[in-house]
């Protein structure tokens, strides 16, 4: 923090994210020089919370962490269960989970694009294309009703898989709406993508370059075996960033995880890039890399779909309640998702770790804003897409794991 | 006649109650100006003919209970939407203790903070609740409206309750609509009574309101309650 | 919505409604399912009849008998299918988890629901406030509910039955109400219960419930007092709209109400709404 007579001091609280938070922008002469983010939501405690409760419990709580991105919490909650108890789920538990997770990563990017909009389109058309969007997400919302029994919060998200397996009718309509969604979705997103052009505030984002280390474990589930979890370490907020904190920002209510003691982004830009050789650099290529994702997951979905075998069940009914430890890593729609659980003598939870993406991505949000006119300093947080409810709701790692 | 003007707050939940909400936001602006931070900013310092506060109330945070209590003020209707402002939810259970803010110890239905008008259980609701609800308010009367109400001013209720007031009390006829009313499959029937799977139950609510018996009781139950108040204010207790 | 609030009122016990019917069926295919000895009038199936074959509806739900007391929920999609659930019900069948399921997973569009007065409180409050994402709602066109003084405790009854009159469950055929009297049809004769001794197996539970015609329901349906009809009760303008087509149409035959079967209706409703306060005020 530079302090001298030019440098001024913007909070700003930070509307159309998923949560609450605020972002201090200290500027030189209305270019920002550095930024702080600062989540407000209460910390509501879920690790806490499901100690000494039973596993059945368990995942559907902490589903129930996000209203966003709750498959993702079902699916990396049922992961590290699963990896605990010894068991695993059977082809097609695996395949809906697959197809019910990306389902909700394309809710979430397009639940994200509604938030963007007003960014993009002038007054006059944003109303229109609001609605549009809106009427898009809620297609993905409903395709979800139907693999998951529920738009939020899906409770065929079990241990040992998935609690149904759709039929044949179910899997044709879905692959049918899912070709009619694709359509509207490709026809939105070229005109979001020429608009994004001509919007004064998007420019900068198109100019400015940040790129920095990514970190992803695969391109559409989560692998647990590509990421070495007693590398991350979660840090207070004021740790991260030690020194002079503006009052506020003391009172951070997330925290900070960094891989190896580095700063890493995870998220659609990191999954691409990874695994499919996306370079974009700008700001604005974490849109570009959100809307390739919707579309090949679109994909994705339908090859999932086409080999489940609607006469075979789709979880293994059999849960075994022992002590054990387990390692749940998904890929979320923000990104690297990681649950482990420890079960005690009776199966029930002795302990419970979640690091959520946002975690992550905070650092990104304050140095990339770095040289940007502050009048438009919001949107970098915003086109990082954080989700506060997830990030609220994390412990610390024992350092010495 | 210009539309009522509406505030959708959410106070530190999950977002899923808001977002379901949004579902309906093509709906929704046609019968009213919708204030939401989705969409845009939200001011709380002006008035509103409807608030609709998601997600529930932690009782440590004085920012956010300065903040319900503002709503309150400068709201004519306060409803309390989804699972965790209206009856607790799955957050009742929160203990606290917790990096970096270990202070956030107690969780709370909005109704305990300030007084609610109608209180909506449901995790989360359906998108179509809010604009029938909207449309109800108009009409101002009615069972369901009571209920709400109801909940409002009795806001502790869960599988686990309706076990204890209805079931276990032998009220329950075996209608079936509790099984039909829980959104984690906590209730099945078992010789014609629900029976309750302890550990799948999030305390959601839905299936106590959407019980003839529970809903019935609760809205005579605030009836009592709301006489007793009154009762109260008269004799300066 | 076109829907009147529900105040449960024992000054007003029928609730709000558009218009009352005695109702006949005039469908041969009732008359002969139902027998010469039927009291009631078939209304109800004859209406689902012909929601069904006019294409109004694509299925109903209705409970069915199994053997004795026992019944099932079955959504019906055919005639025959639902010419076999017709008759009286004397015992609550609930709703379960598989009922959504079928319903979701079926390729039903409309719904023609029919229940007893619970069931169709719940079944509006699905309708109206779906508290659920996954309430099925929109599939929810018509609730038809029957007048229900309140539902027997299934185990409870037989097992009176059987030790009172030597009747198993299993011998039951078929049960009508004549008068004062339970009709027990059973394989070696019948049986003549006075409804008085009978009460004792009602449910508790119905004790506090104070609807008796259903005032949730969009139409709903009991036995009148004139034998061979049926009391019809109609809440909205689509059951006005539904009834008066299916007169029309040749399933049914309406005419204005008898006093006689107004006055018991009402006074039983009151009677329902009084002796639920009564019984409520020893749980609250």
């Amino acid at each position: 923090m530079v302090d001298n007579a030019l440098t001024t001091m913007q909070r700003q609280v930070l509307d159309r994210i998923g949560g609450e938070a605020v972002f201090i922008v200290f500027a030189s002469n209305g270019v920002a020089s550095d930024a702080y983010f600062v989540s407000k939501a209460p910390v509501r405690g879920f690790e806490k919370l499901v100690r000494g409760k039973n596993p059945v419990f368990v995942v559907n709580a902490v589903m129930r962490i996000c209203g966003i991105c709750h498959a993702a919490h079902g699916i990396a909650s049922t992961e590290a269960f699963e990896d605990a108890m010894g068991i695993s789920p059977p082809r097609n538990g695996r395949l809906l989970r697959e197809a019910i997770g990306l389902i909700n990563r394309i809710q979430s990017h397009l639940l994200h694009l509604t938030l963007l909009l007003p960014d993009i389109y002038p007054r006059d058309e944003l109303l229109g294309f609001t609605v549009k969007t809106i009427k898009l997400y809620n297609k993905a919302t409903e395709l979800l009703g139907i693999l998951g029994g529920a738009p939020t919060h899906p409770p065929y998200l079990v241990i040992g898989g998935v609690a149904k397996t759709p039929s044949d009718k179910v899997i044709v309509k879905i692959t049918d709406e899912l070709e009619k969604f694709n359509e509207e979705f490709v026809a939105l997103r070229e005109d979001v993508e020429r608009k994004a052009l001509e919007s004064p505030r998007i420019k900068p984002l198109l100019e400015k370059e940040y790129y920095p280390e990514m970190l992803a474990t695969h391109l559409f589930y989560g692998d647990r075996f590509n990421i070495n979890p007693s590398k991350i370490r979660v840090v207070r907020y004021e740790e991260y960033r030690g020194g002079n904190l503006p009052k506020e920002a003391e009172e951070n209510t997330s925290m900070i995880a960094l891989y190896e003691d580095r700063i890493v982004e995870v998220g659609p830009r990191a999954r691409l890039s990874i695994y499919k050789g996306f370079d974009g650099k700008t700001l604005w290529d974490l849109q570009l890399a959100r809307f390739m994702e919707v579309e090949i997951d679109v994909l994705q979905i339908n090859r999932l779909l086409e080999r489940i075998d609607p006469h075979d069940e789709s979880s293994t009914k059999l849960l075994t309640y022992r002590p054990g430890k387990g390692l749940g890593v998904y890929e979320a729609p923000r990104g690297i998702l990681i649950h482990r659980v420890e079960l005690d003598d009776n199966g029930r939870v002795s302990d419970y770790k979640i690091i959520v993406p946002t975690m992550f991505n905070i650092p990104h949000m304050e140095i990339g804003v770095k040289g940007l006119p502050s009048s438009i300093a919001d949107l970098v947080p915003r086109i990082y897409d954080p989700c506060i409810p997830c990030a609220t709701h994390v412990v610390e790692v024992d350092k010495n794991e | 006649m210009s539309k009522p003007t509406i505030l959708i707050y959410d106070l530190g939940g999950c977002e899923g109650c808001p977002l379901s909400i949004m579902r309906v936001y093509p709906q929704l602006i046609n019968i009213a100006d919708v204030y939401t931070k989705c969409l845009g900013k939200v001011d709380l310092d002006r008035e509103y003919d409807y608030a609709v506060v998601t997600g529930p109330i932690c009782i440590n945070s004085p920012k956010h209970v300065e903040e319900l209590k503002k709503i309150r003020k400068n709201s004519r209707v306060l409803i309390a939407y989804g699972s965790c402002a209206s009856v607790g939810g799955i957050i009742l259970y929160a203990r606290g203790g917790q990096e970096p803010r270990p202070e956030h110890r107690v969780y709370a239905p909005i109704s305990r903070v300030v007084r609610v008008d109608y209180a909506i259980p449901g995790c989360p609701p359906a998108p179509q609740m809010l604009i029938s609800l909207l449309n109800c308010i108009r009409r101002g009367k009615g069972y369901f409206l009571d209920l709400f109400r109801a909940v409002a001013l009795n806001p502790k209720l869960s599988g686990f309750d309706l076990m204890d007031e209805v079931v276990l009390n032998g009220l329950c006829v075996g209608c079936g609509a509790c099984v039909l009313s829980c959104p984690t499959n906590a209730l099945q029937m078992i010789d014609n009574r629900p029976d309750l799977i302890p550990e799948k139950c999030i305390r959601c609510g839905t299936c106590t309101v959407r019980c003839p018996r529970f809903s019935q009781i609760l809205i005579q139950r605030s009836r009592l309650l709301q006489k007793a108040s009154s009762l109260s204010r008269i004799s300066g207790v | 919505m076109a829907y009147q609030p529900v105040v449960i009122d024992p000054e007003n016990p029928l609730g709000y409604y558009t218009g009352i019917y005695l109702a006949q069926t005039a469908d041969e295919r009732v008359k002969r399912k139902l027998g010469p000895d039927y009291k009631g009038g078939g209304a109800v199936t004859s209406i689902l009849l012909y929601l069904v074959e006019h294409g109004v509806v694509d299925a109903v739900v209705v409970a069915r008998r199994k053997k004795g007391l026992y019944g099932e929920t079955i959504i019906a999609k055919t005639p025959e299918e639902i010419l076999e659930a017709t008759g009286p019900k004397w015992s609550i069948v609930p709703y379960t988890l598989g009922l959504r399921e079928k319903l979701t997973s079926m390729d039903v569009g409309r719904v023609a629901f029919v229940g007893l007065p619970c069931q169709a409180q719940f079944l509006r409050q699905v309708k109206m406030f779906p508290l659920m994402e996954s309430d099925f709602s929109k599939k929810i066109y018509l609730i038809i509910s029957l007048f229900c003084m309140g539902t027997f405790a299934v185990e409870s009854f037989l097992n009176y039955i059987k030790k009172s009159y030597h009747v198993s469950p299993d011998e039951i055929e078929n049960i009508s109400i004549n008068g004062d009297e339970l009709v027990v049809k059973h394989v070696r004769g019948e049986i003549r219960i006075p409804i008085r001794d009978a009460l004792f197996h009602l449910q508790h539970g119905c004790l506090t419930c104070p609807d008796y015609t259903g005032l949730f329901a969009d139409l709903s349906a009991g036995k009148a007092l004139k034998p061979g009809f049926t009391l019809l009760i109609t809440r909205t303008k689509l059951a006005d709209k539904i009834v008066r087509e299916a007169s029309n149409t040749g399933y049914l035959k309406l005419s204005e109400p008898d006093e006689e079967s107004l006055k018991i209706v009402i006074e039983k409703a009151r009677e329902k709404i009084m002796r639920s306060y009564k019984y409520l005020s020893t749980v609250l």
